[in-house]
């Protein structure tokens, strides 16, 4: 196998993930799971979404290859942002 | 830097750091990105305020509407990343028919925003009905923007491969940074799924 057909095996892996985690957290948004606490549903949705994105920058727009200096914004950009997010939904 | 050379960085597990696009893709990308952040959090502050709008919001969204606009988007990335590889290799006329379904994926997308539009108007929610349908139209009003914008881009890189084996750099980097743009339209609307559709 040639290199450029086991870099679409790589992404093609990467997408079915995306899949898989798309359908973890519509599960996860089902409101009769945990009993009805629903923060413990959001914390983890909003933790799956994290590693979504993350896969979408870093395979899909080949971040994990990119210097140093892009691949710590984006990762910082995410621990930022969903740190608050989270932050502000059990917090407020 | 030659195209071959451009070939090689990007062949190996272990070549030297290389992003792809120009610089400044990357700026606008981590600025309008940056501005999306803002307005998650201002929906996630606002909710504190106002509880009871913002739960009966959330009940009268379909998650399942939101995943399958999810999974269109998802088709669509995939489609594009596979693209961009194929465009690198010269395969010209597979890159367009993955770009073409990119851009099909797209359309889909914008169709069931549309439904579910009509489908929240006909039952009264529309921008002032309360705070939560105003972050409701605004964010998913702006990223639609960005999923036509992005169809536009990817139709202009379908056609300009036509006629051509090999891309210049230069348009090489254009047609990445296009492809980059649009895998960020992705990646919003995971986060935009994950706050109106499935947190409570």
């Amino acid at each position: 196998m040639n290199t450029a057909m086991q870099r679409d095996r790589v992404l093609e892996g990467v997408w079915l993930l995306l899949v898989l985690s798309t359908v973890a957290t519509w599960i996860l948004g089902d409101e009769r799971l945990f009993g009805g606490d629903a923060a413990v549903a959001a914390v983890l949705i909003l933790a799956i979404s994290a590693v979504k994105v993350w896969l979408i920058v870093a395979y899909f727009m080949e971040v994990r290859q990119a210097p140093l200096v892009l691949r710590a914004a984006f990762l910082a950009y995410l621990g930022v942002v969903f740190a608050s997010l989270a932050g502000l939904y059990l917090l407020r | 830097m030659t195209i071959t050379d451009s070939e090689n960085r990007r062949a190996g597990p272990d070549s030297s750091p290389h992003a792809p696009a120009e610089a400044g893709t990357w700026v606008f990308i981590l600025g309008d990105l940056t501005i999306f952040a803002l307005m998650f959090g201002a929906f996630i502050w606002s909710r504190a305020d106002h509880e009871v709008d913002f739960l009966a919001g959330h009940h009268a969204m379909s998650r399942t509407s939101g995943a399958l606009m999810t999974l269109t988007l998802l088709v669509s990335s995939l489609a594009v990343v596979l693209a961009v590889e194929r465009i690198r290799a010269g395969v010209m006329r597979s890159a367009r028919r993955l770009l073409f379904l990119a851009i099909a994926c797209g359309s889909l997308f914008g169709v069931l925003k549309a439904v579910e539009y009509h489908d929240k108007f006909s039952h009264g929610h529309d921008l002032v009905a309360s705070q939560f349908w105003a972050f409701y139209f605004g964010l998913t009003g702006i990223h639609l923007a960005h999923v036509l914008i992005g169809m536009i881009a990817l139709g202009v890189v379908a056609s300009s491969t036509r006629g051509r084996s090999r891309l210049a750099p230069r348009r090489l980097r254009l047609v990445e940074g296009v492809a980059v743009f649009w895998h960020m339209v992705d990646a919003v609307w995971i986060v935009l799924f994950a706050l109106f559709y499935l947190v409570r």
